[in-house]
């Protein structure tokens, strides 16, 4: 990945579209990257979520958005994602296998999820040495 | 956003099998993983054995782990070519998918497993 722009924290809105998942990855890396977070971790955990939200959210209704925040504080980095989709429900069309949530789970320190009909929330914690 | 892949496709010899060669380049997911897909369906159908050239991705979520898993065939066996410690190398770790996707650090080593009695490809 290529290294961007020094960033104290990240705070994202984005089309719930495929090509978001890599520009919230990129954002959030970076910032890892900053605050000496395990970037591949991250990376991998931030495109999950993401792509969780893209492919499942807004099932049955028109595309919605997705935010996707992260902040380094006292050593851990901290990224929430999410949308205002319909919530967490099975899909077997999942293109990911249903990989995606058995992942984020096993690279973050810590893995919240909220769903509601409302929308889904997926806040992770990372180490980052140089919070 | 994630850059389009560069994917190349030829058939070598593996001691008398032909094997398709696959050689991915850039990052994969959810926006580009069917590029992905595509290329594998594409690769020479006549070929016995499939090797899908990693080394150039620098990253990998699971909609390309999917499509991988998904091209694997009961005629077909696949084999990956991937940088060790690299993204892609711990997502299979962590996936525990390695039983399923041999991987290789070098090239010849991962078309090597296709040849006749090499086993190493088998699952």
């Amino acid at each position: 990945m290529v290294s961007g722009e020094e960033r104290s924290s990240v705070d994202l809105e984005l089309p719930s579209e495929p090509p978001s998942v890599g520009e919230a990855r990129q954002a959030v890396t970076d910032l890892a990257r900053q605050v000496g977070a395990p970037e591949s971790d991250v990376g991998l955990a931030v495109s999950e979520a993401v792509g969780n939200a893209v492919v499942h959210a807004f099932r049955g209704r028109p595309p919605g958005t997705v935010r996707v925040t992260a902040r380094g504080i006292d050593g851990v980095l901290t990224v929430t994602v999410s949308d205002d989709g319909v919530g967490m429900s099975p899909n077997i069309q999942s293109p990911g296998l249903g990989f995606g949530i058995s992942l984020i789970t096993k690279v973050a320190l810590d893995v919240h999820f909220e769903s509601s009909e409302g929308g889904t929330r997926v806040t992770m914690d990372f180490p980052a040495e140089a919070a | 956003m994630t850059e389009p892949l560069q994917i190349s496709a030829e058939t070598v010899d593996a001691d008398g099998r032909p094997v398709g060669v696959v050689t991915v380049r850039g990052e994969v997911d959810l926006s580009n993983s069917e590029e992905l897909a595509g290329a594998l369906t594409a690769a020479d159908e006549e070929s016995e054995g499939l090797v899908v050239d990693l080394s150039g991705v620098p990253f990998m979520d699971s909609s390309g782990l999917a499509v991988l898993l998904a091209a694997r065939e009961p005629w077909r066996r696949i084999t990956a070519v991937v940088v060790p410690d690299s993204p892609v190398a711990r997502l299979i770790e962590i996936a525990e998918v390695a039983n399923f996707i041999h991987s290789f650090p070098a090239r010849d080593a991962a078309v090597s497993a296709h040849a006749p009695g090499a086993g190493d490809a088998d699952d």
